[in-house]
This record gives C-alpha cells, structure tokens and sequence, in this order.
C-alpha cells in the first residue's frame, strides 16, 4: 500500500513538473507569470502536519477548553442557586465571561459537527428578545433542563444565561433573582454543558473522530477527499466568521442604530466577543497556513498577519461599551468595520485563490 | 396585458385555452417585537393555467405559477458524496412551481378522475384562491399559516356531483415533517426544498361541498397522512400521522358577502418529533423549533358592496361569461376576524410560545373596477398573547386581476 501512495506522490510530482514546464513554454512572454506558475506548481504542499496541528492542536483543543469552562459556569451557576449572595453572582458572571472567550475564538471554524449537528444555534442564537424570555418565566412551566432542552434556540444558550445574569452591562442584584430564574438559569446552564460536551465528543478521537475526517484530508477521510478541501474549507471557515462580524455583528447594530440587535446586549460583552472572532482567525492562520502562504508568497503573509492585528485593534478602541459607540463613536465603528472587511477581503481574494490554485499533497 | 392574455375567451371549439390570476401588494409594518421590519413590496404570483382537450373525455390541465417574481432554488441530497450533506444552490428569490399538472378522464358527472400534480383541496383557500375570493391582499391569515395554500401534491383523485354535493377524494404524497415549525405548524413540511418528493407515506384527502348555487357553499375536508417516513434521512422510528379537519363556507348574493372557515389539525408524537428537529443540519435550512401537537385556525369575513346603495346591479358573477359587457363596478367594505394558534396544545414537555397565539381585526375596502380586476387595501391589528410587545399592525394596499 505505501509503495503504491510513493509512486503516486512521485506520479503526481512529476505530472506537476510536466504541467509547469508546460506553463512556461506556453507563457514564455509574461515573466511574472512564469515566476508564478513555477512557484506555485512546482511541488504540492504536504498539508498534513498543517491539518493535524488545526484539527488537534486547535479545534479539539478550544473545544476541550470551551467544555471546561462551561463546566466551571454550571458549578458557579449551582453556586448562586444554593447561596444567591452578591459574590457568587459576580463568580457566576466572571464564569460567563470565560466560557465565551473559547466559544467567540471557535466561530472562525464553525463547520462540522457544529454546523451538521445544529449546535450553532442551540448555543449561540441573537439576537434574542426579552419578551421571548420573559414568555419563559411567566409560564407555569416545569423548568427543568429537558423543557430548556425543547425550547426554541433563542430560549436557551449563552444569551439567555447572560439576560438572567446581568443587567445594562452591570450584574444585578443577586437579591432581586427570583426563584424562577435561578431555576431557569440552571437549566439553561447545564443545557449548555450538554451540547458544549456533544460539540467536543464529536471532534474528539474517543468521541466521534471528526478530528480525523481534517486530519486524514485525502488519505482515507470520509468527509474531505482531499488535504485542499480540507484547507479551502477552513480558510471559508475563516471568510464566514470575518463576514459576519464585519458585516453582521458591528454593521447591522451600527447601521440601524438598533441597540437590540448588538451581541451581548445584557453583559456589555461585545467588543471582546468580535476581538475574540478575529483572533480566531488568527490562531487558525497560526496553525500552518501561515507556513503554507509565506511559502508562496511571504509578502502577503506579512500583511495579512498585519491585517488581523491591526483588526483586533481597531475594534478594540471602540469606547465601550458597544452599544453606545454604534451611535456616539460612529468614527471608530466604521474603521473597524474597514478592519475588519479588510481581513476577509485579502482571505476571499488572496489566500482562498492562492489555496485554490495549489497542489496539495 | 388584458388583450395579450385574453386567449382565454377562445371559442369552445379550440381545444387549447388558457386561464390565471395575478397579485401585487405593498405592506408597511409596525410591529413592536420586530420594529425594524422593512415595508416590503411583494409580486406575490403570477400563474399561468393552460388546459387542453384532447377529446370529450380526456384533458390536461396545468398551473404555472411565478411566487414573488422570481426563479428559485433547489436541495439535492446525496448521501454518497459529502458524508450525505445537503447542497443548495440559490439563484434568487421567488420561484417558479408547476401547481398543477394533470390528467383528467371525465365519464360522468358523477364520476370523473384525475391524476398528477393536483390541488390538495383542503380549507377555503384550495377552491377559492383567485384575488377576487378573499378581501384582504393576502390569503387569510388564520388559514396561510396553519397549512399550506396553495397545496399541491402529486396522485390520483375521484371526483364529481350527486346533484348538490360535489364530492373529491384523493391518495397523494405525504408531508415531510423536518420543515414543521412552532410558527408555521405543518405549512413547510410541503415538500419544495428537493429536486424529488419523498413519497415513502401516503396522504388521504377528502372534500364535501353542498352547492346551494354557484355564490353558497358549505363544506367539509379532511386530511390524514404520515410525515415520518417522508423525512429526508431515516432518522426517526414513529410514525408522525397529520390529520385536519376543515369546516368552511361562503355566502356572496347581491351585495352582500360572507366567508368563513374553522381548521383544527392534529400531529402524532409532537414531543418527538421537535426533538429529532433539533439536532437537523443547518445546512437543511428548517426551522427546528418545537412543533405543537395541535392547531386551531378560524375566521368570518362580512363584506358589503357600497355601490349597491346607489341602484347598481352588482352581483358581478352574471356577468362571468359576458366580455363585452361594461365592466360591473364594485366597492366592498369589509372587516375580518382570524383567530389562530400553531401551538394550540403541546404534548410533553414543550414550551407553548404565546406569541404564536394570534388574533386579527382586519377592516378595509376593495375596489372592483371590473369582475376581473380588483383594487384592495387593508389596515389589520394583530394581537399576539404574549404579555408585553403583542401588537403587529399592518397596512397594506394592492391588486389582483384574473384572466
């Protein structure tokens, strides 16, 4: 079987240098071309370390790490529920805060098993209204994690935990949580540890492997039958969560002066949520496919680099909180909207064609 | 456009004619859980509807229909590519659908047949879908947002009249019960996201009318089927039987008219149903939200023919079948009442939304300048049973012609 994938590769190597040299003859006028083609055509790129570094060292990882966390906000959350002092709602708060760091950062992958098995939605709907919520409350519904379970996406998850915790970016006073509340509040909660612990089996190699179906790219894999599907896959990975941020999450708060529409209304949590969506662009990029574009062309791998951070950046000097700059500082909003429009423009227009037009292995 | 599409006054002696309607409207919302609704114009449909005899027993009849002015899109579902995911490819909005594509032998009055894509006649609306059968610029509510309108499915049918009963009977294609919704019920369980129609179950559909005349009727239709098997993944092992029982009527003499319709549908299993819904792939593009067990849908409309007062003769469907008759003017004004709730009941632990709990007043005026063109517009006030922000008002004004 090895012998059969060397003299494969050594196939494939030299159909390659067959095709480039054939670029050259035929392209003989335009030297940059040349240049190009020789380049980019040359030698495949071996994408298995890049997709197992994504795959294991990345999204299992932060998945892993989004799972602990919301384990850490269901003991806190039980917390406040057996003692609902100022402290343990502040410790519940803090809990929320960094469960969504590893959530914001996983949105630059939002594909497989977060995508197939509708966990998305179930986890992460907004906008939400409180009328909706509020509906929840005023029922004489049984609370428990089963009827959160059955609940409409925007009944459940992050957003709903987050209206029960704070109020206009402050924590509210733990003596004004009623009983329903804090029973809906635990429900919701340990829904969430549900589907974050789903979301982590099904990458993981004890679970249902998806880390393989990237890693095995073209060896084997079920899902990607080749290492370039799997890579064009993540970098649209990336192109969605760059998409959405610029022109879902900043613009349509931004442009319709709507405070309901912003993410993390109720905490005040949004500026770090987009920072937290871009620097998951920038640990995908981190995981190989920087190697794999300073390779080909290491000018536009400094300037994407440079890009993302200046990204980060600019939506961090937006005054917070958000939802009062979307119509007090509409100068730092527009810029990290260009920021960041700027990062998908290079992903959709350089590196996704780049990838496209490359051999891998 | 009328002397363009007015091939449909051909002689009885062409074989080939052709009938259809059109609707336009414009609504502005002000809706307080959604205040940033946009006012929206909608080319609603556009249907073209050729028929060909070929003999005195035998003819076809079809229905093209344009919704919203556009072409469309499809899904096509492979599962040995992709790891079985779905695909869609979407041009841009609107569709085009055939609603109709059948063959029909007539023997008797008593006893004709029919088969192809064919009308599931269910509720008002099934017969009484041309601009000039409702007041309001859309469909009524009570009865669009319970079950599909218009419904159309593919199989055989048994129709005809014992002197005023007109009778239809029908085995067709199942729903699919992935696109079930709280909002909705079962109106997207139709089947129009694939290239092919699953038709693992089938449905019945039965249909009794008393004709007193041509201007009132009152009525009787039911429908039964499963919609688990039809899903486009095994993935559920209980059947999920739909069932719905309409009782509808209309009263349109002189210058007064009267229609009403009262729905209620039942759905087997909705507790496991709305569980299996949730986990379905985004990429399916459903609704996933819980689905009640059962809905209730009625409403009464009351118009009032204006012109009437001033010594016209208005009851426009004499004039039907003569062309070249001045064009019988008309000025309704109308009030409807829709109650309907998609989540009527809920079985197991599910949450019973009260939003989706909905009432109407809707009051306007349509203006026929002519048995075949209308002008409409409508003011209507919903109020939605949750607590706080419960009121969607909408304006609407637009037209609708029949050829």
């Amino acid at each position: 079987m090895e012998v059969f994938m060397k003299l494969y590769k050594i196939w494939t190597l030299l159909f390659c240098l067959l095709l480039a040299s054939a670029f050259v003859i035929g392209c003989g006028s335009d030297e940059e071309t040349d240049e190009h083609d020789e380049h980019d055509h040359a030698e495949a790129f071996d994408a298995t370390t890049m997709l197992n570094d994504f795959a294991n060292g990345l999204v299992l990882s932060t998945y892993t790490d989004l799972d602990n966390k919301a384990g850490e906000l269901l003991a806190a959350v039980k917390a406040l529920e057996s003692d609902t002092s100022q402290g343990n709602l502040e410790k519940a708060q803090q809990a929320w805060i960094a469960t969504r760091i590893p959530w914001e950062q996983s949105e630059a992958f939002l594909f497989g098993p977060v995508d197939t098995q509708g966990l998305d939605p179930a986890l992460d709907s907004w906008p939400v209204d409180r009328v909706n919520l509020q509906s929840v409350l005023d029922s004489g519904d049984s609370l428990t994690v089963d009827f959160v379970g059955g609940l409409e996406d925007t009944q459940k998850g992050f957003h709903t935990i987050e209206f029960l915790l704070f109020r206009e970016g402050d924590q509210r006073k733990a003596s004004d949580i009623t009983d329903r509340e804090l029973k809906y509040l635990l429900s919701t909660t340990e829904n969430l540890k549900v589907s974050t612990s789903q979301l982590q089996a099904a990458w993981a190699p004890g679970g249902e492997n998806f880390v393989s179906a990237v890693a095995q790219a073209g060896t084997g894999s079920v899902v990607y039958p080749s290492q370039s599907a799997a890579v064009q896959e993540i970098v649209n990975g990336m192109i969605v969560i760059a998409d959405e941020v610029a022109n879902g999450k900043i613009s349509d708060p931004y442009n319709e002066s709507d405070t309901t529409l912003v993410e993390s209304q109720f905490s005040f949590n949004s500026i770090s949520d987009f920072q937290n969506n871009i620097r998951g662009i920038q640990n995908v990029y981190g995981k190989g496919l920087n190697g794999f574009v300073s390779g080909q062309d290491p000018a536009l791998d400094a300037r994407f680099q440079q890009e993302v951070q200046a990204a980060i950046s600019a939506i961090g000097a937006i005054p917070d909180p958000f939802r009062d700059s979307i119509t007090a500082n509409r100068g730092a909003v527009q810029a990290a909207i260009d920021a960041v429009s700027t990062v998908q423009l290079t992903l959709e227009q350089n590196i996704l064609p780049l990838v496209q037009s490359s051999e891998f292995n | 456009m009328f002397i363009s599409l007015s091939v449909g006054v051909i002689a009885e002696s062409n074989p080939f004619s052709v009938s259809g309607y059109g609707v336009i409207h414009y609504s502005h919302f002000d809706w307080e859980l959604d205040p940033g609704r946009r006012a929206a114009i909608d080319v609603e449909r556009f249907v073209i509807a050729p028929k060909y005899r070929i003999n005195d027993t035998i003819r076809l009849e079809s229905e093209l229909e344009f919704e919203h002015g556009g072409t469309g899109s499809t899904m096509e579902f492979d599962k040995f590519e992709e790891f079985g995911e779905f695909e869609t490819e979407i041009e841009k909005g609107g569709e085009v659908i055939v609603e109709k594509l059948a063959v029909v032998f007539s023997f008797q009055p008593s006893y004709n047949f029919r088969v192809g894509h064919i009308i599931v006649p269910v509720g008002l609306v099934a017969k009484r879908h041309r601009p000039q059968h409702y007041f309001t610029t859309t469909r009524p509510e009570a009865e669009a947002h319970i079950i599909p309108t218009i419904w159309h499915e593919t199989g055989i049918e048994i129709f005809g009249s014992l002197g005023s009963l007109n009778y239809q009977a029908q085995i067709v294609n199942g729903l699919d019960s992935t696109g079930f919704s709280s909002r909705h019920w079962i109106v997207r369980g139709h089947q129009l996201r694939f290239e092919t129609i699953n038709a693992e179950a089938p449905a019945f559909v039965g249909r009794l009318d008393y004709v007193f005349n041509e201007n009132a009727t009152i009525g009787l239709s039911g429908y039964y089927g499963d919609t688990a098997a039809n899903r486009p993944k095994p993935d559920v092992d209980f059947d999920a039987h739909v069932g719905i029982v309409s009782l509808h009527g209309f009263y349109e003499m002189n210058a007064v008219k009267v229609r009403g319709l009262f729905l209620w549908g039942t759905l087997e299993n909705a507790d496991q149903l709305s569980k299996v819904n949730r986990t379905l792939s985004n990429n399916l593009n459903a609704k996933r939200t819980p689905i009640g067990s059962s809905a209730l849908g009625w409403y009464i409309e009351a118009g009032y023919d204006l012109l009437s007062l001033f010594g016209q003769s208005n009851n426009s469907t004499e004039h039907q079948d003569l062309q070249d008759t001045p064009p019988d003017q008309v000025l309704d004004v109308f009030a409807r009442y829709d109650y309907y709730d998609t989540m009527a009941s809920v079985e197991g632990i599910i949450f019973d939304n009260p939003r989706w709990e909905r009432a109407a007043w809707t009051f306007g005026v349509n203006y026929h300048v002519h048995p075949k063109m209308v002008f409409k517009s409508h003011y209507s006030l919903r109020q939605l049973a949750a607590k706080d922000k419960n009121r969607e008002n909408t304006f609407s004004l637009g037209f609708g012609f029949q050829y």
